[in-house]
């Protein structure tokens, strides 16, 4: 705004590390694609999902990245909508993930359908009393919406418009995420879930996963040039997402409570939170400890919330509290067998009354590391073709601090300058 | 049920009408209560939609329901052609006996199948559509427009729904069945349709303990529609209030 | 202006292809020992039906079976609407070859469904019904022998 940004392309000067980094994200997006191909040739009898638990590994996937895909968008919400002026060069980086994101998480989601030959017809008859239906709408308005907004935060002449596109991409995650909650807030069959506050958790946590995700990709940016984020910024994004962290934490709680409030779901939280094998593990180690309490201390502590190892150290454990969040979601709700008769011992063909086992198997996983490989691969291309960060950040430690600290960051790819045709006024 | 003023509507006076060769057939082979089954299972006219007057449903006397017999299940495995790959976890199983064991020991047997709900969770969640209830009352999954995506599992209360995990080696012609979709009970539609009684019902007329009753539940005149009057009946989960167009006796 | 030139460079060596890439492939086409044989695949062989007559006259069937089955597909999966004359399985139980073409080993889907299955390859058009639907002739459990 106040201040002219120029914007760069990545990768340009030192191809080799580029591109080999792209060739490795590459082939395990094309394992992932091989691992998808064999499941729908012989069927998904060969993963650990089954008539019991339906939605496994990939779905974890396909969903923590969908959320974070809405949520990677704050950074640009941040600047654009509530004007946050030191976030504001970085608010193309953050569309660009956004849309990867999405894309990745959403590729997941349809080549572990049954018939993914048959998306033409997820496309052509809605149901619109579906949930699900909406979510095809609001996922492909999303990709729309975000194209649009980058459109104008990178044509010149667009960009009186981008805090109205901004404003609508805003509000167009807030209700995406409300419908990924409610595809599970609608399920009164499964009794882990809990109606409404389905939709505010998955809000929650997509901000949180959101920014983790985007702080890694900022830092790695920045750190394959040798360059040091403004501490003040470091601080900002540290804070949000510190924020963020604590209200799915505190959500959660609350639904666990309410839950608990109910007297016929103490067995459903006593399985999820004690009982349930490796669900509560799950829940306790990685979501609470690792992705919730010790990244909380890292981005609110005065010593290390302006730290960019820090801040990275935070959004990787973040990350992995997504995944686990997630995975208790899915498969934890689902591993709590259905009652069809409640208080009664139940026994059947259907592993009636038992609680579900699942075990995931290699080609789910290589599906779901195949789709953030795709994201990777989206994020590195945008990178490398359009100008998306900035050369210089508004009170960015220049000259002095490399001065200052010899060895303190790696110099080894610090070579990349922008290309002048790249650069925008 | 509020089927007081549909009872003497012309189009089902005119369903009561004749039967049709099929019926007949069926019923001689049906040797107890053909009486009954024709009063139970009246056609439709070749070429006509199925009507919203009917509402098909299934009464399970559990008094009768055996531990020891699985008469419904060969039946429909043999009729539908489901019959799996020895893996449980996989394997469909379109109707399934259970044993439900009470706190002071008694136990119930009783079949357990697609509950054919008028407020369907499966169908509501489908994406596609494909899941659909039919106007009398039948919920189907139209496998032309199943993408496979589960949804329908995971809001169905009774986990009757099965998907296809493997490919399917042979079928039979009276319901297609394909990898990658989602299958469960039909209550046997391309039978009542022809007017004869489900797989599961007439087998366990025939061979198993007669604690199967079919019949339209929009009726009052109907065999199942009196036994419910008489004795009563409830839903599995009654209290999600579905709906369920298959009922037991002596669950409670 | 150095990057426009380049860009209008590539451009036009990338239409000199395809033009070059199309030109050739008709003239490959339209040679004269091509169109005498009237393509490279020879025109499908079709197993004669069991019975006399179909639903329509061969011509509306040769270009409308695929809309008469949809719709029928439709109707009776969704409204109950039955006419067993219309139903896949009928199309089977009249073209569906009996005898084996081996001896003594039993016929494949697919040298059962001849009919069906050498005309789609020939136009190229996949055939997914008996992916689901039984491809065996004969009654189904209760049909057939109702009359």
């Amino acid at each position: 705004m106040a201040s002219r940004i120029r914007y760069q392309l990545i990768g340009q000067q030192q191809p080799a590390p580029f591109w080999t980094l792209a060739a490795v994200a590459a082939v395990v997006v094309l394992a992932g694609l091989a691992a998808a191909a064999y499941m729908a040739t012989v069927g998904h009898h060969i993963t650990g999902m089954n008539n019991q638990v339906v939605w496994g590994v990939p779905h974890v996937f396909a969903v923590t990245l969908i959320l974070a895909a809405s949520g990677a968008l704050n950074v640009a919400s941040v600047g654009s909508v509530f004007g946050r002026v030191d976030h504001k060069p970085l608010a193309r980086l953050s569309g660009v993930l956004a849309v990867a994101l999405l894309i990745g998480g959403l590729t997941v989601l349809v080549l572990d359908l049954g018939r993914p030959d048959r998306l033409i017809v997820a496309m052509t008859h809605y149901n619109l009393r579906s949930i699900f239906a909406w979510n095809i709408l609001l996922y492909t308005g999303f990709l729309a919406i975000v194209a649009v907004y980058l459109w104008t935060l990178m044509e010149p002449r667009m960009r009186v418009h981008s805090t109205k596109a901004g404003t609508v991409a805003f509000a167009w995650r807030i209700i995406l995420t409300t419908g990924t909650g409610s595809i599970f807030g609608f399920l009164l069959a499964r009794e882990a879930y809990g109606g409404a506050i389905m939709a505010p958790l998955f809000i929650a946590a997509s901000l949180a996963y959101g920014t983790a995700a985007f702080s890694l990709l900022f830092l790695a940016v920045m750190r394959s040039q040798g360059r040091r984020a403004p501490e003040q910024l470091l601080s900002g994004i540290s804070g949000m997402m510190g924020v963020f962290v604590m209200a799915v934490l505190l959500l959660l709680a609350i639904h666990f409570l309410t839950l608990l409030y109910t007297p016929g779901r103490h067995d459903v939280v006593r399985f999820l939170l004690l009982e349930g094998g490796s669900i509560p593990a799950t829940l306790w180690l990685g979501k609470v400890v690792i992705g919730g309490i010790v990244p909380a201390v890292l981005l609110f502590h005065g010593a290390t919330r302006r730290r960019a190892g820090a801040l990275a150290a935070a959004s990787i454990m973040v990350l992995i509290g997504g995944f686990a969040h997630v995975f208790v979601m899915i498969v934890g709700a689902q591993s709590y067998p259905l009652q069809l008769f409640p208080g009664r011992e139940v026994s059947g063909a259907v592993f009636d009354g038992r609680a579900a086992s699942y075990t995931p198997t290699a080609p789910e996983l290589l599906l779901g590391l195949g789709g953030i490989a795709l994201v990777v691969l989206i994020a590195m291309i945008a990178l490398r073709f359009l100008a998306l960060t900035p050369k210089h950040l508004p009170d960015e430690p220049v000259d002095e601090p490399v001065a200052a600290e010899p060895s303190a960051e790696d110099e080894s790819g610090g070579g990349e300058e922008p290309a002048p045709a790249a650069s925008h006024g | 049920m509020s089927n007081e003023q549909r009872n003497d509507s012309p189009v089902n006076a005119g369903r009561r009408r004749l039967l049709g060769g099929a019926a007949a057939l069926a019923g001689l082979t049906i040797a107890p209560g053909v009486f009954l089954v024709h009063a139970s299972v009246p056609t439709r006219p070749e070429g006509t939609p199925a009507s919203d007057q009917v509402r098909w449903g299934m009464l399970v006397d559990t008094n009768r329901c055996r531990v020891d017999c699985d008469a419904c299940v060969t039946a429909c495995r043999e009729e539908n052609g489901w019959e799996g790959h020895d893996r449980p976890e996989t394997d469909a199983k379109w109707i399934r006996k259970m044993t439900v064991t009470e706190r002071d020991g008694r136990q119930t047997s009783l079949p357990m199948m697609c509950q054919h709900c008028a407020e369907p969770p499966c169908a509501y969640v489908c994406p596609t559509g494909a899941t659909f209830r039919r106007d009398d009352g039948i919920v189907l999954v139209d496998k032309h427009l199943c993408i496979g995506c589960r949804y329908c599992m995971m809001a169905c209360p009774y986990q009757v729904r099965f998907f296809v995990h493997e490919p399917v080696a042979s079928r039979s012609p009276n319901h297609p069945r394909g990898k990658g979709t989602v299958e469960g009970c039909n209550l046997c539609v391309h039978r009542i349709d022809q007017g004869v009684l489900p797989a599961c019902v007439e087998a366990c007329g025939e061979r198993g303990q007669g604690a199967l009753i079919f019949g339209d539940l929009n009726d009052p005149r109907s065999r199942i529609s009196r036994a419910i009057a008489e004795y009563g009946a409830e839903s599995v989960r009654a209290d999600l209030e579905l709906d369920t167009g298959v009922r037991y006796q002596g669950l409670s | 202006m150095i990057k426009k030139a380049r860009g209008w460079r590539w451009i036009t060596a990338a239409l000199a292809g395809t033009v070059a890439v199309a030109v050739a492939a008709t003239a490959m086409a339209w040679s004269g020992e091509e169109r005498e044989r009237s393509g490279r695949v020879p025109v499908p062989a079709l197993p004669a039906p069991q019975g006399e007559e179909c639903i329509e006259d061969a011509d509306t069937m040769r270009r409308q079976h695929m809309h008469i089955l949809d719709e029928h597909k439709r109707d009776s999966v969704r409204k109950g609407v039955r006419r067993p004359e219309r139903d896949l399985q009928a199309c089977v139980d009249c073209h569906a070859v009996r005898e084996p073409v081996i001896a003594d080993q039993p016929l494949t889907p697919r040298q059962r469904l001849a009919f069906c299955a050498n005309c789609h390859s020939y136009s190229a058009v996949s055939l997914d019904c008996f992916a689901c639907h039984s491809s065996e002739p004969g009654a189904a459990v209760n049909e057939g022998n109702d009359e």
